[in-house]
């Protein structure tokens, strides 16, 4: 054979060996299990969490997975009950190549925060619930626990406060673990001279809260603070629009965007609310857009919580890929998506977060809020840039309170 | 008590045995034996399942008492399980005393709040004293929740400290899952052997026609308070034994909604027999597992629907279920059962 038929056949099985026909090995997939409240008294804020993971995790594995493993998700409803919460948990913790992320009831999270280090499960939790994350065990948070947000609050007032007598704060908490879970920072307010003149407390499922605003009215506070979830949310504005009170009020996640088609534009007045993610009218943030990308067969506008949890499945999405890259698709296990999460430095999720950090005494994740009000027009602006909230738990630890 | 044919009962002791013939006392060791094996072979998650539902049926054994038994319907049963998971927790937290001396302390302290509870029993009957125990479930609760919280807790959670006996301290799903089925055999025999005698009887009377067995010379007050005593000292030990086995407890785990469940419970296992209670818990317990096994596939094989629909189709589906369940079978799993029994014994004879 001549040199030329040699070439010819050397550049053909080069050709054939780069990018022939013989498949490549399948690459195993990677769980996602998602533990959440889609019924029950609490789904109208945790259910639109629980879908932006499910969509963002298939549109994930559309795009090719994490490094080529295809994703599989499935989301588990627990219906605000600990007894499916913990059998939930056992279903999946021996599953090969699974990660769980938790979403439920803040008592479940945190019930089963001490079996998690014993199994060595690293789980994401979606909501904030400041137990869960102090002290430091398995729980990986993406938004401040409630008690944080409080005390960033108490921050606020106390910067804007210009009369010479201290501010007086009333706290309308939702009557439930999370809901109340503010109260721990009661020390926080009171240290940095703010009076705390009432708490009341909203039921889950409230038809009419007009004895507790009247209540709350005759202590004179300036300010007040609730932790309350879209069902409660509208019933307070509607009853404090009707008593004409016109407090200002913050939110502790701004989810008046949920409700807002069932309370008129008037009861929103002075009503504020914070964030620690980006939202819905900053279209311009990618992970945003993304999110309305994905939200696009369940509505035109997807809610705050969604945009938040889209972010947090994508910090979820990064421990893994972190895991992977070290020690390979194999060797995987929970305490190799631990090391993953604890790798996460300066991550935004496209532009979602500011910045989400994790170390062994800090497993928030995100420290960042700000403040922002809703407008006569309809519109939400913001107050505040995103400032640092105080880690209530760790500083009440470390004050002996 | 019907007897297989062939099989009479010519004394007390025969007709009072539970276990009269060798094949019931064959079963029931087979029974035994099998439980004890069935950890090595199956997963935390169906130990996780077997638990939580042992738990409940001790709940259960104590309403159905009050309830099935007595006559006296409580919707507060969750706020007495409340009671002894509280109080055996803070008894072990507080005052060092080892855990699993606190779980009959954590059942009496339920026993004695029930009383106080069953008092208006004693004027009102029916709808009445529903509402009674209604204000049971609103009171603990507040109790718990807010004037103590650095005792209680308050509304966020309490830990609780680890079950330990001596050195040996349950930890795992393995553990425990033998530590409840020994407690819920306990139970429920104590259970099966106060119904058989005249306290029973008295409950059974009282549950018929109270003027009656008044008139039959029962004493009334007591027997309906000792039936509320009773009954929530199984209530305080579930609560107790679901306190050790979560190890943080908070009052979202014991809710109005969780009382009427177990009210629905057993009825669907069937009012007035130890049986009845597992039936109930066991469908229910087994039904919700299902549900939320199911809720997934069914998303994975439709994606279009998602997984919120496909919840929300398995709630649906749930109900339905326990609504034809009533309407076919008012009288619970446990006459289903005993139909079943007798079929077998009569059988080829239709009768």
């Amino acid at each position: 054979m001549s040199a030329k038929i040699w070439m010819g056949f050397i550049l053909c099985l080069a050709v054939v060996l780069c990018f022939g026909t013989a498949p490549a090995a399948e690459k195993g997939p990677i769980h996602f299990a998602i533990l959440t409240d889609l019924t029950g008294p609490a789904h109208a804020q945790v259910s639109p969490q629980g879908w932006a993971v499910e969509d963002y995790i298939k549109y994930l594995d559309k795009k090719g997975g994490i490094n080529g493993h295809p994703l599989t998700v499935e989301v588990i409803d627990t219906k605000y009950q600990l007894p499916l919460v913990r059998t939930a948990y056992t279903r999946n913790k021996d599953r090969k190549h699974t990660t769980m992320s938790f979403d439920a009831l803040s008592g479940g999270i945190e019930a089963m925060k001490g079996q998690f280090l014993i199994d060595k499960i690293p789980v994401l939790m979606i909501t904030g619930h400041g137990p869960a994350v102090y002290p430091s065990s398995w729980v990986f948070g993406t938004v401040p626990p409630y008690d944080d947000y409080l005390c960033a609050y108490a921050d606020w007032i106390k910067k804007t406060w210009k009369e010479k007598r201290n501010p007086r704060l009333a706290l309308l908490l939702g009557d439930y673990a999370s809901g109340r879970s503010p109260e721990m920072a009661k020390w926080y307010v009171e240290k940095i001279g703010i009076d705390m003149v009432c708490i009341e407390y909203v039921p889950l499922l409230p038809t009419d809260t007009s004895d507790i605003l009247i209540r709350m009215r005759d202590k004179k506070p300036d300010f007040v603070f609730d932790t309350l979830m879209p069902d409660q949310c509208k019933v307070v504005l509607r009853d404090r629009f009707k008593l004409g009170i016109k407090i200002p009020q913050a939110n502790f996640v701004y989810n008046s965007d949920l409700i807002k088609a069932t309370v008129p534009l008037e009861a929103y007045v002075d009503y504020m609310g914070f964030q620690s993610a980006a939202s819905w009218w900053e279209k311009d943030v990618p992970g945003v857009k993304l999110s309305y990308e994905l939200y696009k067969n369940r509505g035109p506008i997807p809610v705050m919580t969604y945009i938040a949890a889209v972010g947090a499945a994508m910090v979820w999405v990064e421990a893994v890929k972190n895991a992977l890259n070290k020690v390979g698709y194999e060797k995987v296990d929970g305490q190799e998506i631990y090391n993953g999460y604890m790798q996460i430095k300066n991550f935004d999720a496209m532009g979602i977060f500011k910045n989400i950090a994790y170390s062994p005494d800090d497993l928030r994740g995100n420290k960042w809020v700000k403040l922002c009000i809703f407008n006569k027009d309809g519109s939400i602006s913001p107050l505040t840039d995103y400032y640092e909230a105080p880690h209530n738990l760790k500083l009440k630890a470390k004050e002996g309170k | 008590m019907r007897r297989a044919s062939g099989i009479f009962d010519t004394s007390y002791i025969q007709d009072m045995t539970i276990f009269r013939t060798k094949y019931y006392s064959a079963g029931m060791v087979l029974l035994i034996l099998f439980f004890l094996i069935l950890p090595f072979f199956v997963r935390d998650f169906w130990l996780a399942f077997i638990s939580s539902t042992a738990v409940t049926v001790i709940a259960l054994q104590g309403l159905n008492i009050l309830s099935g038994y007595c006559g006296q319907i409580s919707i507060g049963h969750t706020a007495f399980m409340a009671v002894g998971a509280y109080s055996s927790t803070i008894l072990a937290a507080q005052f060092g005393v080892p855990l699993v001396l606190c779980l009959p302390f954590g059942g009496l302290g339920a026993a004695f709040i029930g009383l106080l509870f069953g008092l208006p029993s004693l004027r009102v009957k029916g709808y009445y004293l529903a509402l009674t125990t209604i204000a049971a479930q609103y009171l603990i609760i507040y109790v718990i929740k807010t004037p103590f919280p650095e005792v209680t807790g308050g509304a966020i959670a309490l830990n609780v400290p680890a079950l330990k006996i001596g050195n040996f301290e349950f930890q795992t799903e393995r553990h425990f899952y033998y530590f409840v089925l020994v407690m819920l055999a306990l139970m429920t025999f104590f259970a099966k052997s106060l119904m058989r005698g005249h306290v029973g009887r008295a409950f059974v009377a009282i549950r018929d026609n109270d003027i009656a067995s008044e008139a039959m010379g029962i004493n009334l007050y007591q027997y309906k308070l000792l039936a509320f005593f009773i009954g929530c000292f199984y209530a305080g030990i579930a609560g107790a034994l679901w306190a050790a086995y979560s190890r943080v407890i908070s009052p979202d785990d014991f809710t109005l909604m969780g009382s009427i469940w177990y009210i629905g419970m057993l009825i669907i296992g069937g009012v007035g027999g130890t049986l009845g209670p597992f039936s109930g818990a066991l469908f229910i317990g087994a039904l919700r597992e299902i549900c939320v096994i199911v809720g997934p596939y069914i998303s994975s094989m439709i994606p279009q629907i998602g997984a919120q629909i496909s919840a929300s189709l398995v709630e649906m589906t749930f109900g339905i279920t326990i609504i034809l369940f009533l309407v076919f079978e008012p009288r619970g799993i446990s006459h289903r059962w005993e139909i079943m029994k007798e079929s077998y014994r009569l059988w080829p004879f239709s009768y």
